[in-house]
């Protein structure tokens, strides 16, 4: 991980593409200027993004108990896309206003799920909650689609794709200490808490007897993934697969055991992220957008994954 | 009698039918084309009409950059009979021109078939170079569509040339490209001979605040803002940046650096307010260690109304402004009031009052 961050900052397009020799750091000011004021922050924004959107789905995969679920699956994403569409075509579409609109749309689609999860009659807990988080869902994804129909075409349509497209482009220091006061805790709480997650996959009854109270657990982790991804989301646009795949390729190497696979996703999305993020700002002179390369890649090595899995079930 | 009724009401009948055949070779319009009409449109389709058409509908992407075309006929006003207003205004401009643009029919957005229909259109004008869904479901209840690119002075030249036999008005079409390849001509003769090692490095970018997210772009090599650069005798940097023929790439600001063009040309978005953006990038310390920002050719790209750096037809504008700050020895005579007057006096008819007191006020000029 360490060595990851430290390659990164020596990778990008300014003196020259890819490397950025050491030397130039040290003799020429406006490369140090950049690395300080550009690489660093996008650096520690796309390992915090990544972290987060991995301990997320690596939390709703244990929780859910299904192993295909993501923080889309709760209608955070989905609720993001449409505060953020939203603040674009009715509220100005400022930095601020789309990303806090973003931010607080992902945090109503978990309250939302939860509530109409609590008031569902059919199944146990784990079962409602899906259930509620697929109309949720599915509810914000139709809303976001009459945003864009309402939507200025010469405009504000364009806004909202862009806004939808995913990248790191315009952090800056500033972004990354709005995010931090909400990403650090939620993790900290994500870490602290992972072994309760072996028990929380259980049945509700089975957990309590072991001491958990699940209702209440449950809720503290799924708060702590929500809001962290929405402030991840509400930065960094919509960046898909970390959550899915990450969580996947960690228990393959650690095991399922939470208190191990948690840390791994977390230092694996991390570095996936930072990876793709780097990929996108180095490769071409012009950006890639982030969230292409993380489908792409994320797509690509869970082919990888699932075949692997087929051939040892032969074997 | 009744007989020689029957006959009279016969021959009175027959008359009045070949009559129109009679009225067009009694009376020709002059430069009308002969009829049936046929060209080649954007899309490479050949387009035939039966008859100059009367009614035109705009629709699609960018409608004012036709209805702008249109208007620099004087036939253009009375044919248009509607068009897709795509924001709170089809054009913010044509008002300016014509009193009754505002009563013209306004369809809403992406219109369906039946909704054109309803306009009885005889020919329907779409921006674009390949050929949409749209035609083919128009073309099956009858209603011709052409398309109009605009992107490309090549290009603007054959639709001028097209939009002339539309409106049987080739001899207009023809002054309109004689005014635009003059001024043109005018540039590169002043160029000529000018060393490729002479010409000063610039970079074009649009600075966009979309979705709350600030991101610099350069526009794509087969691209108008690309053909100003080149035109005005500039070496555009970025071209090595642009992976697509169409569209705006994201550039970082460590590429830009790695760039250090000796000239940057900012198209501000229109949300942006051009001096708020030239100030923020000038307050920027990474922006202001650049070779250009440090020698004042930070350059806000001039609009009034519309930018000049789109396929509007204000690009001849954009262009001979940029030539004169790219080039400023060589281009000391222009006078930038004059060729906004000479443009909308030409083309769009505006007298000079009217140009001085609600285009110019507009304009946005050397804002760095």
């Amino acid at each position: 991980m360490l060595l990851c961050l430290a390659a990164s900052i020596l990778l990008g397009r300014y003196p020259k593409p890819y490397f950025t020799p050491l030397s130039a750091v040290r003799d020429d000011a406006l490369a140090l200027n950049l690395i300080l004021n550009l690489r660093i922050p996008r650096i520690l924004s796309a390992f915090l993004i990544g972290m987060v959107l991995s301990a997320a789905g690596a939390v709703f995969q244990m929780i859910f108990r299904n192993p295909l679920v993501d923080s889309g699956f709760l209608g955070v994403s989905q609720g993001a896309a449409f505060g953020a569409s939203l603040a674009i075509v009715f509220l100005g579409g400022t930095a601020v206003a789309v990303q806090g609109s973003a931010a607080v749309f992902a945090f109503l689609g978990l309250a939302a799920s939860y509530i109409l999860a609590r008031r569902i009659r059919l199944g146990d807990w784990v079962l409602r909650l899906v259930m509620a988080g697929i109309a949720v869902s599915a509810l914000y994804s139709a809303a976001t689609g009459g945003i864009k129909y309402l939507a200025d075409p010469n405009r504000h349509l364009p806004d909202i794709i862009f806004w939808m497209l995913g990248g790191l482009w315009a952090i800056t220091w500033k972004d990354v200490l709005q995010i931090l006061p909400v990403i650090v805790p939620c993790l900290v709480v994500l870490y602290l808490l992972r072994w309760r997650l072996n028990l929380l996959s259980l049945r509700d009854e089975t957990a309590f007897s072991l001491g958990v109270a699940p209702g209440r657990e449950r809720l503290i982790l799924l708060v702590a993934a929500v809001a962290s991804t929405a402030a991840a989301v509400s930065k960094a646009g919509q960046i898909a697969w970390v959550g899915l795949i990450v969580p996947h390729i960690a228990r393959r190497i650690v095991g399922s055991d939470s208190q191990r696979a948690l840390p791994a996703s977390m230092l694996l999305g991390g570095v996936f992220v930072l990876l793709c993020d780097d990929l996108a700002r180095t490769a071409l002179a012009g950006e890639i957008p982030l969230g292409i390369l993380t489908s792409f890649i994320g797509t690509a090595l869970f082919l990888v994954l699932l075949l692997r899995r087929k051939l040892e079930l032969w074997k | 009698m009744r007989r020689a009724l029957i006959r009279s009401a016969l021959i009175i009948f027959l008359a009045i039918s070949f009559m129109p055949s009679w009225a067009g070779a009694a009376f020709p319009v002059p430069g009308a084309p002969p009829r049936p009409i046929q060209f080649i449109d954007a899309a490479g389709r050949s387009v035939q009409l039966e008859a100059l058409p009367r009614r035109i509908i705009v629709i699609g992407r960018g409608p004012h950059l036709i209805l702008h075309l249109l208007y620099m006929f004087p036939e253009g006003p009375e044919r248009l009979a509607g068009m897709e207003k795509r924001g709170k205004s089809a054009s913010d401009f044509l008002d300016l021109v014509d009193p009754a643009f505002k009563d013209k029919k306004a369809l809403g957005v992406s219109p369906g078939p039946e909704a054109i229909a309803a306009l009885q259109p005889d020919l329907v004008l779409i921006k674009g170079s390949s050929a949409e869904r749209m035609s083919d479901a128009l073309a099956k209840i009858g209603i011709p569509v052409a398309y109009l690119s605009l992107e490309m002075p090549d290009e603007f030249y054959r639709d001028v040339a097209n939009a002339g036999i539309i409106l049987g008005n080739g001899t207009r079409a023809a002054e309109i490209t004689a005014f635009f390849r003059t001024r043109i001509e005018r540039i590169q003769k002043t160029l000529a001979g000018l060393a490729e090692e002479k010409k000063p490095r610039v970079l074009l970018v649009m600075a966009t605040d979309r979705g709350g997210k600030y991101a610099v772009q350069v526009p794509a090599a087969g691209w108008m803002q690309t053909f100003q650069v080149r035109t005005a005798g500039g070496a555009p940097v970025w071209l090595d940046a642009v992976q697509k023929t169409s569209g705006w790439t994201i550039v970082n600001l460590e590429q830009i650096a790695r760039w250090d063009p000796d000239k940057i040309f900012v198209v501000a978005w229109y949300s942006i307010d051009p001096q708020k953006m030239i100030d923020s990038f000038k307050a920027d310390r990474q922006w202001r260690a650049l070779k250009a920002v440090k020698a004042g050719e930070l350059w806000a790209f001039p609009s009034d109304i519309f930018g000049w750096d789109s396929p509007d037809p204000r690009w001849i504008l954009g262009l001979t402004w940029m030539a004169g700050r790219i080039h400023p020895g060589l281009f000391k005579d222009i006078d930038m009031s004059g060729e906004v007057r000479e443009f909308y006096g030409r083309l769009f008819g505006l007298d000079r009052n009217s140009v001085d007191s609600l285009i110019l006020p507009k304009v946005r000029l050397d804002v760095r």
